[in-house]
């Protein structure tokens, strides 16, 4: 009985050091209001892990982010390029669109930090707009969504 | 490195760097060794490297191949074969590198220009090589002129000729910014005069010297672009002027204020969307604006 109580807590020892716990963004179905959940993922390829847990909410909460919507990523220096499934994206519309970009941001920018500023592509192509409203030709800086961009006005 | 400039802007690289060749001339293996070497330090490209296979010796450039049998005359330019060396207008048309003839000569420029935007109120041109070309406000806006040899969309421009002119009505040069293969060009900020209202799907012009907003129904907010870091800083009083104005009529309207680079909003202009929430606030807004804009 002893050494099965040692072997379970050897094997969840690697377990837990490989598991990481992730801030992930969903949306607030009244009033759209960020909520952040942490999430806790293990194995490989976590921002793909990242991905699949932001678009996955839980019940009571809603996200604008489709299921497998990146494609791959890249990091280069302090910049992050995030490639899209650009069928995943079609059916988006001015409002999903603009808080499908606020949401992957934030979550980004609260998770990694050494990320300060990150780039879309399309299908493995630099584009003018996601979808037809965000301009995604140059950066979006950590300085603007490692905050929430919007902002209740009082 | 940011360079002042006054009311005329002549920015030369000064040297003429363009390579000029006889139009008959032909080119043996060193020599074509040599030629891709000064082409690839013109076009900033990975330089040719050349190695030995069984009899035969080759050089390896970009995609290209060009090989010749050891102590023979045969030439191979990746799969079409040459007695004698390789003239210069076969290797630069199968090289597919531009090239002008003039006066019995080939002319090969020492820029390639990939790209001219504006962006905004702000000049982008994207090349490579040595960048030889400067900018020189007139009348009627700003021309990009050639200070050496240029290649940009299908023509080769030579030294003083203008490739393209952009109308910037009365927009002074504030200062050109560049970095390898990047200039930009900034034009100096004049003060808002007053402001327009107009249509949610209107178009921007963005050498319009009022503030533009425009205008459609919902839940109760306004929408203006973020500073972009790729612009190093060129938008930044601008952004800055804006969020101003957007964060106070928030205030005074009770508005959500929103920050998303919009496509329909231009790069470094005073404009923003809003999204009002009911008839009335129409009439506030433009009290709001006079009010502000007199500050």
């Amino acid at each position: 009985m002893r050494y099965l109580l040692l072997i379970i807590i050897l094997i969840s020892i690697p377990i837990n050091l490989l598991s990481m716990k992730f801030i992930v963004c969903y949306l607030d179905p009244i009033n759209l209001n960020p909520v952040l959940k942490t999430v806790e993922l293990n194995g490989d390829n976590l921002i793909l892990k990242l991905f699949d847990a932001l678009a996955s909410p839980p019940s009571d909460l809603i996200s604008f982010v489709p299921q497998k919507v990146l494609r791959a990523y890249f990091i280069v220096d302090d910049a992050m390029i995030l490639d899209l499934d650009g069928k995943k994206l079609k059916n988006m519309d001015f409002l999903s669109e603009r808080y499908f970009v606020h949401t992957v941001l934030y979550t980004v920018f609260n998770n990694m930090k050494a990320v300060n500023v990150v780039y879309f592509t399309i299908d493995g192509r630099r584009k003018r707009v996601l979808v037809k409203y965000v301009d995604i030709r140059f950066g979006f800086p950590r300085r603007i969504w490692e905050e929430w961009p919007i902002k209740k006005m009082k | 490195m940011r360079i002042p400039v006054g009311i005329l802007l002549m920015l030369f690289t000064a040297w003429c760097f363009a390579i000029t060749f006889n139009a008959e001339k032909v080119l043996n293996f060193e020599e074509i060794f040599d030629f891709l070497t000064d082409i690839s330090n013109i076009l900033d490209v990975e330089p040719p490297s050349t190695n030995t296979l069984g009899s035969f010796v080759y050089i390896a450039w970009g995609d290209h191949i060009v090989s010749r049998i050891k102590e023979g005359n045969l030439y191979v330019l990746d799969n079409e074969p040459f007695e004698g060396g390789i003239p210069l207008e076969d290797l630069l048309r199968n090289l597919k590198i531009p090239h002008n003839k003039r006066d019995g000569d080939i002319v090969i420029p020492d820029t390639i220009i990939k790209s001219v935007q504006m962006l905004g109120r702000s000049l982008i041109v994207e090349y490579k090589g040595k960048g030889s070309f400067g900018f020189k406000t007139t009348d009627s806006g700003i021309d990009l002129i050639s200070a050496g040899e240029i290649f940009y969309h299908g023509d080769i421009y030579s030294s003083g000729e203008i490739l393209v002119n952009f109308p910037t009505r009365g927009f002074k040069i504030e200062g050109v910014y560049r970095e390898k293969g990047k200039v930009i060009v900034n034009f100096r900020e004049k003060p808002v005069k007053g402001f327009k209202l107009r249509p949610i799907n209107e178009r921007i012009d963005p050498f319009d010297e009022q503030l533009t907003v425009l205008v459609g129904y919902g839940d109760g907010r306004i929408i203006f672009r973020n500073f972009v870091p790729d612009l190093k800083g060129a938008d930044c009083k601008v952004y800055s002027e804006t969020k101003r104005i957007v964060y106070k009529l928030a205030k005074e309207l009770g508005y959500i204020v929103e920050e998303c680079p919009i496509y329909q909003l231009p790069i470094g202009v005073p404009c923003f969307i809003i999204l009002i929430k009911k008839p009335d606030d129409l009439k506030l807004l433009n009290e709001y604006l006079k009010e502000l804009l007199k500050e």
